[in-house]
């Protein structure tokens, strides 16, 4: 069974928050705000890139427009098979932290 | 990751985020952000960029090593002839090598100079002793001086006697230049004049395996032995050394072996005089003082040889340009060498590596019709030109390496072959350097590029359509190809044709009558040199006595120095006919000896004194330059030649090559009144039982002089290794030749296995349709022979200037005969026609059923 990686995790919900407006600079916004940390545009397309050999995300290619000098955006939209990764990722989530509850966590204590 | 939609969209990014922050926190921030982006950026875009390159370089080279396992034939074709060159250029790196790095491994070189000085008549490589002390005494830059001279002595060991080269040299000869001693102090090693320092090699040859520190020897100096201690053994001498010694003497042992007078006398030149300068200096200054110091010291000099000191001129040459500069050196100073052997070795190298590269593109290009589907579906997949170009250059290139790994097997194969030719023992464990190999390595990339280029253009200019139409032709093949194999075949034409016209002129010379027999003729030297007395004459006098009753002793002649090898002249002016001649101090049996002939006049008597005291045997060539008339009985009032004033001439001796045969024959004196001694025996034997005679000799001799090693040599091999040089010469020509038309004809051979192939249809057809065999082969051939033929005007005109320009340093030599030219011309038609007439026989005798079979 392939599970998500973190990463691809993160990079696939900030992608399914964003919707239509899915393009670079937004998902590095996203990102940014999720994590609490920046990421470089490298690293960011690098990901991207791995997100889409591996069949989770498409691309569709914007409009050019002025703001950004005449470049078009790259949109990325989940595909099934990246909703399904994402809905595996949840329920493992679940199922590994079931009836576990933070606070006892933090006592020291499993009950 | 890094494709160009990316980058676009990334482009696009940065500007629309740049304008956000604009608005957000101010231009200039946003201006620093947008760079730190930037920067960010960068490793991602160079890796990335990497990576597909990389992906790329495994796929070319996977296709290149493919094709080059598919095509074995011309592979190993092209290898081959790549890796001779390849040899050629390793070897000539080695050569050239040792020749710039000469004396490089002393650690002062920068700062050692040796003295000469020039006057009108030339430069004095040489000079008087007490030059040395009194200039570094003169001149503050010169921190030390150091004088050397060598000559030969015997070397006494318990009951053997050996004779041996004695460098005599000043106490710090060690400080200066640098040779290490493994045992004794390089600072004390010298200081006792009796005291004597080792060459490893000599230590073990006397001692074998002891230590012979503080040991005794007895080395003769002048007429009496001398007992010295070892006090030092010296590392051995690397090979690329100007400087070579077995035994090392401090000078001031030189009074012994050259008068005690020596080391204060200003108008005898014989020393090798060095300076070192305090680093960073320089000559100019001390240069420019040559006139006050020859004034102050060269009086003498100078007014024995009418010379005023305006006429002098110090030259300091830096020791590192001595082995490649223009003057010459002696007496303890190994010869220099010649800038233009590199230029000429070079040239052949450079010449054997067109020929490989030609064969190169030819075959290459030859092929290319094969690949044409290749080519075509890489471009219908997306491949560029410039992306073809590029892969067909590094199938050049990877080729390039593998000729270099075969060429540096083959160098290590021919080395003791080719340092037998340049009379050296390189050795190349330079390869291990990480310089040289990098060298070769660039080496082999600019050849592959340079080779494969035009291949690379060629194959890559394909149309995709006419590709899989099948209407795609290689246009251009012709024009091109011929040229490259005239010009291959020009060069080996042009090294075959020079390569025996060099043969046939020494041929020549071996053979042409040079006026004296020196066949059956032993000479025996007696030791010392132009130094020794009068008295050294005895025992010569001595010697002849005791064997001339030998039955198989013909004749016993002496001279003071060796037929063509040494040579004493001097200016003289009689009437008003100035010439140059050249004298040699003889006895009455010289000419019996050598068979000279007599045209006028008499030979010398021993029993006449005033034959002694005035008598002279002159050359024609001094008759004909003085223009004598009655020669015979003439007086040469005003001259003094010798020890004779106003000799009388006796004889005239018809022209003989007293030097070899690349000098002309010029005035000659034979006298017997001379103060230097004869020091050689000339001794006619006969020709049977010559062990026997050489006994004799040798027994005779031990008897008379204990103390000295019987050494004796025959004239003929003295006078034929005088050619030594010229002979090497044309064995490396001969060798470049043969290398050059084998490289030719292998590309031939695959140029001619390609038309073959491509035309087996069309010999299929005409064999059916009624043509012999023969004439089938006829037609194949005909083509590149006529190519060959055509090489042939374009390398005669070549080997005609070369051999010319050879021939003008010799005054005795061939006619340059057409025959010759053509007599290259065949061979290399043989050659070729010999090495394509297997492949040419085979195709002609194909079956043509199988030719034309359309399967």
């Amino acid at each position: 069974m392939k599970y998500l990686t973190r990463q691809e995790e993160i990079y696939l919900l900030a992608i399914w928050r964003l919707q239509e407006n899915a393009y670079g600079v937004q998902i590095k916004k996203q990102l940014a705000d999720m994590i609490g940390r920046k990421i470089s545009y490298g690293a960011l397309y690098f990901t991207l890139e791995q997100l889409f050999k591996k069949g989770y995300v498409t691309r569709s290619i914007g409009e050019p427009t002025p703001v950004r000098g005449g470049c078009r955006k790259i949109y990325y939209n989940l595909t099934p098979a990246g909703k399904g990764a994402l809905k595996a990722a949840y329920e493992l989530q679940k199922s590994i932290w079931d009836g576990i509850s933070i606070l006892s966590l933090e006592q020291g204590k499993i009950n | 990751m890094a494709n160009s939609l990316n980058k676009l969209s990334i482009a696009g990014d940065l500007e629309e985020e740049f304008n956000g922050i604009v608005v957000e926190k101010g231009i200039i921030i946003a201006q620093i952000w947008y760079l730190e982006q930037m920067l960010i950026l960068i490793p991602t875009f160079i890796l990335s960029s990497f990576y597909w390159s990389i992906q790329m370089f495994k796929n070319y080279l996977k296709t290149a090593l493919r094709y080059i396992r598919r095509r074995k034939l011309y592979s190993i074709i092209n290898i081959f002839g790549l890796a001779v060159a390849m040899a050629c250029c390793i070897l000539l790196f080695s050569f050239i090598r040792s020749e710039i790095n000469y004396d490089r491994f002393h650690k002062n070189i920068k700062d050692i100079y040796r003295v000469l000085f020039a006057l009108k008549d030339g430069i004095h490589t040489v000079q008087m002793a007490p030059l040395a002390p009194a200039i570094a005494a003169e001149f503050p830059e010169i921190i030390m001086s150091v004088r050397f001279w060598q000559g030969s002595s015997v070397v006494k060991s318990g009951d053997n006697l050996f004779t041996e080269q004695i460098l005599y040299a000043d106490p710090n000869f060690l400080s200066m230049f640098t040779f290490p001693l493994l045992t004794g102090s390089s600072e004390k090693a010298l200081v006792d004049p009796y005291s004597v320092i080792l060459s490893e090699k000599t230590a073990v040859k006397y001692f074998g395996s002891n230590n012979p520190l503080g040991t005794q020897l007895s080395i003769k100096l002048g007429e009496r032995f001398h007992n010295f201690i070892v006090t030092g053994i010296a590392q051995e001498i690397p090979l690329n050394s100007s400087l070579r010694f077995d035994f090392l003497l401090p000078f001031s042992n030189i009074i012994h072996t050259l008068g005690t007078e020596y080391l204060s006398n200003w108008t005898s030149l014989a020393t090798n005089t060095f300076i070192m300068l305090r680093p960073g200096g320089n000559t100019t200054g001390i240069e420019a003082q040559s006139h006050e110091i020859a004034k102050k010291y060269f009086s003498g000099f100078l007014e024995a040889f009418h010379r005023s000191p305006e006429e002098l001129r110090f030259i300091l040459q830096p020791f590192s340009e001595y082995h490649l500069g223009p003057f010459g050196g002696g007496n303890g100073l190994a010869p220099h060498s010649n800038k233009a052997n590199i230029y000429i070795l070079s040239g052949i190298a450079f010449i054997i590596l067109l020929i490989a590269c030609f064969n190169f593109m030819n075959l290459t290009v030859g092929l290319a019709s094969t690949r044409f589907r290749e080519v075509g579906m890489r471009k219908v997949l997306g491949a560029g030109k410039r992306q073809l170009v590029r892969q067909f250059l590094l199938e050049a290139i990877v080729l390039s390496f593998i000729s270099l790994l075969a060429g540096m097997v083959l160098a290590v194969l021919l080395l003791p072959v080719f340092n037998s030719f340049i009379g050296m023992q390189l050795v190349l464990n330079h390869l291990g350097d990480w310089r040289s190999i990098s060298l070769l390595a660039g080496l082999s990339i600019l050849i592959g590029i340079t080779a494969g280029l035009y291949p690379a253009l060629i194959q890559s200019r394909f149309n995709i359509v006419e590709i899989f139409k099948g209407s795609q032709k290689i246009g251009g093949k012709n024009l091109l190809t011929r040229l490259l194999v005239i010009i291959q075949f020009a060069s080996s034409i042009f090294f075959i044709v020079s390569a025996i016209f060099m043969f046939l002129q020494l041929q020549f010379i071996k053979s042409k009558d040079i006026g004296f027999n020196k066949e059956q003729v032993v000479i025996v030297p007696f030791g010392g040199g132009w130094y020794s007395t009068s008295d050294k004459e005895q025992d010569y006098y001595r010697y002849k006595n005791a064997i001339t009753g030998h039955a198989r002793i013909i004749n016993v002649a002496g001279s003071s120095k060796q037929l063509t090898r040494g040579l004493s002249s001097a200016p003289i002016q009689y009437e008003d006919r100035k010439i140059n001649i050249y004298y040699f101090k003889v006895d009455e049996d010289f000419l019996n000896t050598l068979g000279l002939e007599l045209l006028a006049g008499r030979n010398f008597r021993s029993s006449s004194p005033s034959d002694k005291n005035k008598a002279i045997i002159v050359n024609e060539m001094f008759v004909k330059k003085l223009e004598l008339k009655d020669a015979v009985g003439k007086q040469l009032t005003g001259i003094r030649l010798g020890l004779i004033d106003n000799p009388v001439i006796i004889g005239v001796v018809k022209d003989y090559n007293f030097r070899p045969l690349k000098h002309k024959i010029e005035p000659a004196v034979l006298i017997m009144h001379y103060r230097r001694p004869i020091l050689y025996a000339y001794i006619k034997i006969d020709p049977h039982d010559v062990q026997k005679t050489i006994a004799f000799l040798g027994n005779s001799w031990s008897q008379m002089f204990p103390e000295q090693p019987f050494n004796y040599y025959f004239l003929d091999d003295i006078v034929e290794g005088n050619y030594r040089n010229e002979e090497r010469w044309n064995r490396i020509i001969g060798y470049a030749s043969a290398l050059a038309i084998m490289v030719a004809c292998m590309g031939l051979f695959g140029l001619v296995s390609l038309v073959v192939a491509y035309r087996r249809k069309e010999m299929g057809i005409r064999k059916v349709l009624g043509a012999t065999a023969a004439r089938i082969s006829l037609l194949i051939c005909r083509d590149f022979l006529v190519l060959v033929g055509i090489s042939n005007i374009l390398a005669w005109p070549a080997a005609y200037f070369f051999i010319t320009k050879w021939l003008a340093d010799f005054p005795y030599r061939i006619d340059i005969g057409v025959d010759t030219f053509f007599l290259g011309g065949i061979i290399t038609l043989c050659v070729a026609g010999l090495s394509i007439s297997y492949l040419v026989i085979k195709s002609a005798r194909a079956n043509p059923v199988e030719s034309i079979r359309y399967e």
